[in-house]
């Protein structure tokens, strides 16, 4: 998908009708349209505009003042009878052109300006014959977030200084599992189903089973069906916990950023951040070990628990003497069964009373069940083998073990350390409030958290009832004769389930493999140093180095945090095109649609030398990048990225309620 | 090979299994069948045997090792068998007779042979359950969490090479205590 334009109409400081703004030129080599402007000029209000107008939201403080200041007092004073707010966006998505536009009417109301009459959102499609056609709101509203998933808008409408850290975003797996094409089989998988989900096709089937009237069956469905029901309104109540954890985390985030700016306690919490930091690899480390502990428990276990048995049985068979002549694996059967088809296994024909007939009669002489030689031979080979294994089983699993004490010590310090930084804060006179509102929050967050955990076991325990609910009804269900034709159908459904899934897992995991491939290219494009970016299976990014006896720790200057959301985006948007172009390959085309980069102050908080590799690393991987940015950041940006920019525009503030944009001759 | 069909385990010993086994849960063993071959050699060194039991019926479940897991760990189980074979004394025969039911009978196609191995199977199982049941108890001991049972599965480990360490000069009263 290509942004090819954009206008504005009294959108905050873009008074009056603008005009039009081209931002592609059907030009790969020449990608990226650049906005300059100084600070306050507008170019905040720049990137918002785009999210109004797909999402009907904005970032401002101020979210209900979008008309233009100079135009609201012309309404107020009559001049103008009523004025519109508006965003439109010409897309180019799935080969056909689209026309995107959110807008508000404002007129006086007693004695304000203000827009009662609600917002109007249009989508037009331009058909071939040049006609544009509007699309209903609720499939208009579909295909935007079709176009650009809301959850992933912070990523292509990226404003780099208000999204510090990419860690902490909001899971985000739907949409970029949806951005890298694993829609279709997803859907197919939910479309399928589980028999416990009566919406499903499997629980169609299921629901069909004829089971007879006896009332101890029909009274599980109707069990399992307030199951179903009870699961569904703690879904509701998970829903609205998940809500309120995320409206603490943005009271503690705001807080938190108070605190950053004031003086006397910024180096705290400083310090507050790098432990907190710390704190969150150890805990990413502690989990990995337990699993690693999990799979050492379970490696050679047999092995191991086999020893005292070994020994006994070795001191059983010590006195015993067995010939071990014969064939490996090989029996009398496997004899008979060669001379009963009359040819051997290297092709030659037995006849009867044949040399070849007696050689084998006589092999048959020394194998199971007549000889067991071979055999025992085997089994003290195995044996041998199982305890060679296990030499180290518990040795192995101690020094796992070791580890995660260690780690558990350190996060035990590490703690500590943040109830000092807390308190120091708090004997603050400036700051105690704020430390004791943020001590507030976070334990308001964590009894949260505490009760999703319980809503969770609650579901997962009548999930478990209703699952055994349904084994007792299909016992009775299998036995009916009525139902094979409906089991045909089940157990046909249930291949193509198994093997939507595994291939969903295997395209999954690829795909993660080669995202953070790509991340790394990126970022090592970027930055020069020894540290590499990790994504975990929910696309939490973070950043590792390998520190003195293999401890991975992460930076956080702001620095590096920019360069590490680039790497993110570069590797996100470069992998969906690479996979786009495999895709476009295949018969089956792609799912898979290229996505614009719109980026505010991409350069800031950086240095010179990174702005420069930021700056050629971005035009190549994103189809089309909007950069809006300062001309102080910009002049290290141009030398790395002059042959890719198509059209440059200058924000131009002419007072502080009317900018304008001016396209800069190339 | 001794396990040919795929092996069912229901009621308590079912339950048990899908309490302790499960990949990507939080569960001490990744699968039924890493259950499967450890169980009937501590349902022998501890001496605990079992027959199967039924559960309320809430708690009944069915846990099954298919065939392909079967196969693809035929010669460690063979093994396994062939151990616990050897070593049982519940059917009190002769070393000879022992060694002819763990190698010999196995490949055998007299139908008094298959009654004979399957007496032998019924033996191995009959260890199985009463391993499934005695890592139960031992693995959810007191456990509140994951991590406790983790914790209780090393102790367990841990307790039995202390075990073994004590008793390898007097093997032939191990697994003795119950039978």
């Amino acid at each position: 998908m290509i942004i090819k334009s954009l206008e504005l109409e009294n959108f905050r400081q873009y008074k009056g009708k603008q005009p039009e703004l081209k931002l592609y030129l059907n030009d790969k080599e020449k990608n990226v349209t650049i906005f300059l402007g100084d600070n306050t000029s507008g170019k905040t209000t720049l990137l918002q505009s785009f999210l109004w107008c797909l999402y009907g939201y904005v970032n401002f403080q101020s979210k209900d003042e979008l008309l233009n200041k100079d135009t609201e007092y012309e309404v107020q004073t009559g001049k103008l009878k009523s004025a519109d707010v508006s965003v439109k966006m010409v897309v180019d998505y799935l080969g056909s052109e689209y026309t995107i536009s959110r807008k508000r009417t404002y007129t006086i109301q007693g004695k304000n300006v203000s827009c009662n009459n609600g917002e109007e959102f249009t989508v037009w499609k331009k058909s071939e014959n040049g006609d544009l056609n509007s699309i209903v709101r609720k499939n208009a509203e579909n295909l935007v977030q079709e176009m650009f998933p809301k959850d992933l808008s912070d990523y292509f409408f990226y404003d780099t200084e208000r999204f510090k850290n990419i860690t902490s975003k909001k899971e985000v797996n739907n949409s970029v599992r949806g951005l890298l094409g694993l829609t279709s089989l997803e859907n197919m998988i939910d479309h399928i189903g589980r028999k416990d989900l009566s919406s499903s096709v499997l629980g169609q089937l299921h629901s069909e089973l004829d089971i007879g009237t006896e009332p101890k069956y029909t009274e599980l469905i109707e069990t399992n069906n307030q199951l179903q029901n009870k699961i569904q309104e703690s879904s509701k109540d998970k829903e609205q916990i998940m809500e309120q954890i995320q409206k603490y985390e943005i009271e503690i985030k705001d807080i938190r950023e108070k605190l950053t700016r004031m003086d006397k306690v910024s180096e705290l919490e400083r310090q507050r951040i790098q432990l907190e930091n710390e704190l969150k690899t150890l805990n990413f480390d502690l989990e990995n070990k337990r699993q690693r502990f999990k799979k050492q428990i379970n490696n050679n276990t047999y092995a191991f628990f086999a020893a005292p048995l070994i020994t006994k049985a070795k001191d059983l068979l010590a006195d015993k003497e067995f010939d071990n002549v014969g064939i490996k694996d090989m029996n009398a059967n496997s004899i008979d069964h060669i001379l009963e088809r009359g040819v051997c296994i290297c092709g030659v024909e037995i006849e009867k009373h044949s040399r070849e007939e007696q050689a084998l009669l006589r092999e048959k002489e020394f194998l199971p069940p007549k000889s067991i030689g071979m055999m025992i031979q085997q089994f003290k080979e195995r044996t041998d083998n199982f305890l060679l294994n296990s030499s180290n089983f518990v040795e192995d699993i101690n020094v796992v073990k070791e580890d995660i004490a260690k780690i558990e010590l350190e996060i035990d310090r590490i703690d500590d350390e943040l109830d000092q930084i807390s308190q120091k804060i708090k004997s603050n006179s400036d700051s105690r409030t704020l430390e004791e509102t943020l001590t507030k929050f976070e334990r308001y967050k964590d009894d949260k958290i505490q009760s999703l955990g319980k809503i969770n076991a609650k579901i997962e325990g009548r999930q478990k009832l209703i699952d055994r609910n349904i084994n007792i009804i299909e016992t009775l269900a299998i036995k009916n004769h009525k139902n094979n034709e409906l089991y045909e159908k089940i157990a046909y459904l249930n291949e193509v389930l198994a093997w939507a899934k595994k291939s969903f897992e295997k395209r999954e995991e690829e795909i993660n493999e080669s995202l953070q491939v790509k991340i790394n290219d990126a970022f090592q494009k970027i930055y020069h140093g020894n540290r590499l970016v990790k994504i975990d299976e929910k696309y939490n990014v973070s950043l590792i180095v390998e520190g003195p006896g293999g401890n991975k720790k992460v930076d956080t200057s702001e620095g590096l945090e920019t360069v590490k959301n680039f790497s993110f985006l570069a590797g996100l948007v470069g992998l969906a095109i690479e996979k786009r172009a495999e895709d476009l390959k295949t018969d089956a085309g792609s799912e898979i649609e290229p996505l614009p980069l719109v980026i505010d102050a991409p350069f800031s908080n950086t240095d010179s030398r990174h702005v420069s590799k930021i700056a050629e690393v971005l035009p190549s991987v994103a189809e089309q990048l909007i950069l809006i940015v300062m001309q102080k950041d910009f002049d290290h940006a141009i030398n790395s990225m002059a042959d890719s920019i198509g059209i440059q525009y200058q924000i131009e503030k002419i007072s502080e309620t009317h900018t304008v944009i001016k396209e800069v001759a190339l | 090979m001794i396990f040919e069909k795929d092996i069912t385990f229901s009621g308590k010993h079912g339950y048990y299994m899908s309490e302790l086994c499960g990949e990507g849960i939080e569960r001490v063993f990744a699968r039924n069948i890493d259950l499967f071959m450890v169980a009937p050699l501590i349902g022998y060194t501890k001496g605990w045997i079992e027959d199967s039991e039924k559960i309320e019926a809430e708690l009944d479940t069915k846990r099954t090792i298919n065939t392909s897991q079967l196969i693809s760990e035929s010669r460690a189980l063979e093994a396994i068998y062939q151990l616990v074979i050897l070593c049982d004394q519940t059917l009190k025969h002769s070393v000879e007779e022992k060694v002819n039911l763990a190698f010999r009978i196995p490949h055998s196609v007299k139908m008094e042979d298959k009654e004979k191995q399957a007496e032998a199977i019924e033996v191995f199982m009959k260890y199985c359950r009463g391993g499934i049941s005695y890592i139960y108890q031992e693995v959810k001991n007191e456990a509140s969490n994951f991590l406790d049972e983790l914790e209780n599965m090393t102790k367990l480990i841990e307790d039995y090479e202390l075990y073994q360490k004590d008793t390898v000069n007097s093997v032939e009263e191990l697994g003795m205590p119950y039978i």
